[in-house]
């Protein structure tokens, strides 16, 4: 209880967190009750007497082609944006951390080999990277986890690396390895925790960016496919009505923004508290 | 520093194979007929049609022999036949890489002398409003998708004021080039901003600007010989480092644009799945990024001579 209270003191201390973490809890709220918070059905309730009404009235936000709310067809966008968020987030920090721990604790020819793939992935840029990912695979939200969750693991790897090299050689190391501490133990124990707060913070500034990415694949045809209410692909959708019915594409983008904005502020608060000599780093 | 750049350069060669080679296998061990969709794209199939398609791009051979005719093909520069268009990979690129190459100078150029204007003028003035306004702009500038902050401003430039088209190409006139190059440009304005205004503050507070200002020297020639030149150093790999970053980002802003570069032609052959395609600008796309990385840092080691590379 105590615990509880002192990290609440901690956020209430920094605003930057505490702005971060309150859009990103609103996102989240909003996502996990989407059935019972959105008005209408995302893509059910078409009402073709209802096509391209502007914001006001029955359609908070106005509606599309087919007649759907798109008040409902956004909400239940979160939905997609966060679990792509934090799947492929969550692939690419597992695949960093373990490889770039093996290249920090191995070294020698594995280091070499670790680093070598990581250099060959970084000489394209992660939306390029993305879509080579999708054009291989083809749309689909499961192929997106899959390009998005592959694409930035290299960032955390050579963090996790260059930690690792750090922590390594510190004098609790070598106390924990002097009475006989397995290699194992050491790892979980003594190097692990020390790597694990910078790795947070670019997990979570890396769910923002994965956001952006499964976005774009979205807007530009090859992520996820209608009817799935992904923000990226209501907007790309929304272009074609940009004289006509403009509120299609204004909205879902205000959502990602809100949305990646929330999650880069709370990235910010927990580098600040994690490690205050990272804050310049930017 | 000549032999620096040589070993950079020869990097570069494994690095690209295993790319390519990554990128191959990836994409031609995947469900979907490459020869009946092509196929599929003319009128009136025939088995007969089909059965030629796969022999003449020798897509019946096994995976292995297929991968080392692609390289030995592109040792020769040749990039392979699309199957949208049933043309030359290369001279679809060479058509659409102009459009982009000039689509990302332009951005680049103009948001560097803009970036660095507004960061210099906030660093002079910190707190004032102008500085207020660059740090609040930077933030927004980096979490709204690239591809909103374009529709949005076709959608007041365009729709509602009507003084911009709203997008193509318009045979390279300069108005067609204002919105799509501040749609790519803001991320590296905002970000100059930040650095320059930054490396000002640094700056303003050396001694070497005391020096100057405690000899006489005017506030003017203070600011463009002491100080600006001095903060001009870390804007040289921000902006480097970013225009790989643009490069990138051509790929969104061409679609909400309608911009014909590499950008538009790699998503319509992954659409298409017009693999060739697909692979030609994904190696393009990789070599002008290994390129301009490249570049950056070579100017950097010049433009700073306390950097020495071994």
């Amino acid at each position: 209880m105590d615990k509880l209270k002192s990290a609440l003191e901690v956020i209430k201390s920094n605003r930057l967190l505490l702005t971060g973490s309150i859009i990103t809890l609103l996102v989240i709220i909003v996502a996990i009750f989407a059935p019972w918070i959105a008005p209408y059905h995302p893509w059910k309730d078409a009402n073709l007497l209802h096509t391209l009404e502007p914001p006001g009235g029955k359609f908070l936000l106005g509606t599309d082609r087919q007649g759907r709310d798109l008040l409902s067809r956004i909400i239940f966008g979160a939905r997609i944006s966060l679990m792509v968020g934090l799947i492929a987030q969550s692939i690419n920090t597992l695949i960093g951390t373990i490889l770039g721990l093996t290249a920090g604790i191995v070294g020698g020819k594995v280091d070499d080999l670790i680093m070598g793939l990581t250099n060959i992935m970084l000489s394209l840029p992660p939306l390029i990277l993305a879509l080579g990912i999708m054009a291989a695979l083809g749309p689909g939200l499961i192929n997106i986890f899959i390009a998005v969750g592959f694409t930035y693991w290299t960032y955390t790897c050579r963090l996790t690396r260059g930690q690792t090299l750090t922590v390594k050689e510190k004098d609790f190391v070598e106390a924990a390895r002097s009475i006989g501490a397995s290699r194992i133990r050491i790892v979980t124990h003594h190097i692990l925790p020390h790597v694990l707060g910078p790795v947070l913070v670019v997990a979570t500034m890396g769910v923002a960016s994965a956001i952006l990415i499964e976005a774009s694949l979205s807007f530009l045809g090859v992520g996820t496919q209608p009817p799935t209410p992904s923000w990226g692909s209501i907007l790309s959708r929304g272009r074609s009505y940009i004289w006509t019915a403009p509120w299609i594409m204004i909205f879902p983008g205000l959502a990602i923004s809100f949305t990646v904005l929330g999650v880069n502020l709370l990235g910010d608060g927990l580098r600040d508290i994690l490690d205050p000599k990272l804050r310049r780093q930017r | 520093m000549i032999s620096y750049i040589t070993r950079r350069l020869l990097q570069i060669i494994p690095t690209l194979l295993v790319l390519l080679t990554i990128m191959f296998f990836l994409l031609n061990i995947l469900p979907g007929d490459a020869a009946l969709l092509a196929g599929a794209s003319r009128k009136g199939q025939s088995e007969e049609m089909i059965k030629n398609i796969r022999e003449k791009w020798g897509l019946d051979d096994p995976i292995h022999v297929r991968y080392f005719k692609y390289l030995f093909n592109l040792l020769r520069g040749n990039l392979g036949t699309s199957y949208r268009t049933h043309s030359s990979v290369a001279g679809l690129i060479a058509n659409k890489l102009v459009a982009t190459l000039t689509l990302v100078g332009v951005a680049g150029l103009g948001s560097t002398i803009v970036g660095v204007l507004l960061g210099f003028v906030a660093g002079i003035r910190h707190g004032s409003y102008l500085d207020l306004f660059t740090t609040g702009g930077a933030i927004m500038g980096i979490s709204a998708p690239r591809f909103w902050v374009g529709l949005m401003l076709m959608y007041f430039f365009a729709v509602i004021l009507g003084v911009l088209p709203a997008s193509g190409y318009g045979g390279g006139r300069a108005a067609f080039y204002i919105l799509p190059s501040i749609t790519l440009g803001i991320p590296l304005i905002a970000l100059l901003a930040r650095t320059t205004r930054a490396s000002v503050l640094d700056v303003i507070s050396e001694d070497y600007v005391r020096t100057a200002r405690s000899k006489g020297l005017t506030e003017r020639l203070v600011q463009a010989k002491h100080i600006f030149s001095n903060a001009f150093l870390p804007v040289i790999t921000v902006s480097g480092l970013q225009l790989g970053t643009m490069l990138a980002n051509t790929v969104v802003v061409e679609k909400v644009f309608s911009w014909p570069g590499l950008g538009n032609l790699i998503v319509t052959s992954i659409l298409r799945r017009d693999i060739p395609a697909v692979q030609g600008c994904i190696l393009i796309f990789a070599i002008t990024f290994i390129v301009l990385n490249l570049l950056v840092d070579v100017l950097y080691a010049y433009l700073d001579p306390r950097i020495r590379y071994t």
